[in-house]
């Protein structure tokens, strides 16, 4: 099938770009862009796991910077009690995996519908963020982990070589750790979407009452599809916790859990490089506009968001694709393959 | 089945037997949708029970329904809009199946239905017709043991319509079908039973000879106005 071998070639091309790229820019860039980029593969990670469970599987999750901040929270607890990063990288997966299990089983077998997923999800959010703000009396403790209220978590040790936490990250080998993270989630998501549940959650994007009129039950892959979701944005989060060696409850705030929303609409609901690119885009913004201290950097940012949804509504992969295709199209009248979405 | 004041379909004692081919009339609003929504569970009847091969199948779930073998062509067609019509069937087949045996399956209707012309077309670009009809290899290609249908020739020119005929007669060598129809020409060449609805009650279930002769049965078309003999 010509169709698999051009997907499997471009999978090929985007990893042995991102590969090369990768290794080359630590010696092209000072530290501070360095971090910065850094900082953007680990919220580049949680866009996608938006990108995945409200671009594909349909479900608008509003609160999905929650499972981010759980997946930070888990690291850092766990990182400080053992002294290792290896068994706390997996709790800061497993914890918001299994909160996901727990809390999406109760909302999607009740079959809440679209607006009310997206709603409970925000409140769910929202208490996180009132809950942790309010545990800075010494009480709250995990174990020698002090939540520490609004004031966070600080001085988390950082990601090191499995059983020799003498052997740390510095900033270059974490942007490496970050850049191949986030390649490894892009390239699990598309295998996923290649899958047979990857086929099924974009049918139940399309039309989820004829999905069950064949006979899947909606419910179980909803679940499953906001599950994966909400473990690679708690990877996310435990890249971002390695990053400034430091989580607090913004992540929970409304302003923080807006964030991931805009990336993927920018970037291009439906694709996976479009919220990458939307994530870099803005990120990238807010930095430099913060620098010139003119305007008011949300203002801007605003504003720049509302044309942009106005003037580009579908996002720029999207877009551009279309634009491509439709030259193709106007160049050979001939028609034909699957329109399949990539990005 | 009950919405506030308006009983869309009550007391219906309706027996389908296994093999059978069986066609519903009824002016519009007599309730022939609202009955198809109950036996593939998107409504929940408010009293009565519901058998399937001598199941209870009264509680259980849309999906569930669909497993043990009842699919369903929708009177507003219900497709994958922003798929392309291999993509369609391929869910279609993988509902039930996996592996090698779904390609088999797809390829088989699309064989049968003569789709290769558009087997990659998306189901937004296409006609109101052609969606009918897509519609129709989904619910063959999921190869159901009961085969409920919707208005299925609705927005079809003349010579879709007689394939249609002919396809219909065809699954039922191996399904039994419930076809709901307002045009007396096709109905004439399907089916040899008719069950006619009427305010939400059987009115009349007869051959279809008789059906069609039936003054009362043109009466109450004749207020909608739709009685086309
Ligand atoms: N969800 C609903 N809520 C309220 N009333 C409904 C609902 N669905 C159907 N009805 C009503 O139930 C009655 C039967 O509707 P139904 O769609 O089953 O008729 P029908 O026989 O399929 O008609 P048609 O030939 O026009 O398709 C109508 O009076 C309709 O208005
Ligand atoms: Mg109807």
């Amino acid at each position: 099938m010509i169709g698999r071998l051009s997907i499997d070639g471009q999978m090929l091309a985007v990893v042995t770009l991102s590969t090369i790229l990768l290794l080359i820019l630590p010696q092209v860039f000072e530290i501070d862009t360095i971090l910065q980029l850094t900082l953007n593969f680990s919220f580049s990670i949680l866009a996608l796991s938006l990108a995945f469970v409200w671009g594909y599987a349909g479900i608008f999750s509003f609160g999905q910077a929650a499972f981010f901040g759980i997946g930070g929270y888990a690291y850092a607890a766990t990182a400080i009690n053992l002294g290792d990063s290896t068994p706390a990288i997996v709790a800061g997966v497993l914890v918001p995996t299994l909160f996901a299990a727990l809390f999406g089983y109760f909302v999607f077998y009740a079959r809440l519908t679209k607006i009310y997923v997206a709603v409970i999800t925000l409140v769910m959010t929202l208490i996180l963020y009132k809950f942790m703000g309010q545990t800075a009396k010494p009480d709250y403790m995990i174990g020698n982990a002090r939540l520490g209220g609004y004031n966070g978590i600080p001085a988390v040790p950082p990601i090191n070589v499995p059983g020799q936490p003498h052997l740390f990250a510095g900033p270059d080998e974490m942007f490496y750790i970050a850049g191949f993270s986030l390649l490894a989630v892009y390239v699990l998501l598309r295998w996923i979407l290649g899958t047979r549940f990857g086929k099924v959650i974009i049918g139940m994007r399309e039309n989820e009452k004829r999905m069950e009129l064949l006979g899947f039950d909606t419910r179980l892959y909803k679940l499953l599809a906001f599950v994966v979701a909400a473990a690679v944005a708690g990877f996310g989060g435990v890249v971002f916790t390695n990053w400034n060696a430091f989580i607090d409850p913004h992540v929970f705030q409304l302003a923080f859990s807006a964030q991931p929303i805009i990336w993927v609409m920018i970037g291009g609901l439906g694709t996976l490089a479009g919220p990458i690119l939307g994530t870099f885009i803005l990120s990238t913004l807010s930095l430099e506009l913060g620098v010139q201290k003119a305007l008011d950097v949300n203002l801007l940012l605003g504003a720049i968001f509302t044309f942009f949804v106005l003037l580009v509504p579908q996002g720029i992969i999207p877009t551009v694709r279309n634009l491509l295709e439709n030259r193709e199209a106007a160049a050979s009248n001939k028609t034909d393959g699957t329109t399949e979405s990539r990005g | 089945m009950h919405f506030g004041g308006v009983k869309a379909v009550e007391s219906i004692t309706f027996t389908l037997g296994e093999g059978e081919l069986r066609c519903l009339i009824g002016p519009n609003g007599a309730g022939k949708s609202t009955f198809f929504r109950c036996l593939t569970k998107i409504y929940r009847p408010n009293a009565g029970k519901i058998y399937f091969r001598g199941r209870d199948v009264t509680s259980i779930a849309t999906h569930e329904m669909a497993r043990l073998g009842v699919g369903i062509k929708t009177q507003v067609p219900s497709v994958f809009d922003g798929l392309t019509v291999h993509e369609n069937l391929t869910l279609a087949a993988s509902a039930r199946h996996r592996g090698r045996e779904v390609g088999r399956m797809v390829d088989e209707v699309v064989e049968r239905l003569s789709l290769q012309a558009v087997l990659g077309a998306r189901l937004d670009r296409l006609s109101h017709g052609e969606r009918q009809w897509i519609e129709l290899a989904i619910v063959i290609t999921s190869k159901p043991s009961l085969i409920l249908l919707d208005e299925p020739t609705a927005g079809m020119t003349h010579a879709e319509v007689e394939h249609t005929a002919t396809l219909i007669r065809e699954l039922n060598k191996s399904a039994a079908l419930i076809v709901v129809e307002h045009d007396m020409q096709f109905i004439r060449s399907i089916a040899t039973h008719v069950t006619v609805f009427h305010e939400g009650r059987i009115f009349l279930e007869e051959s279809a000879e008789k059906v069609l002769h039936d003054e009362r049965v043109g009466e109450i078309y004749l207020g909608k106005g739709a009685f086309a003999k």
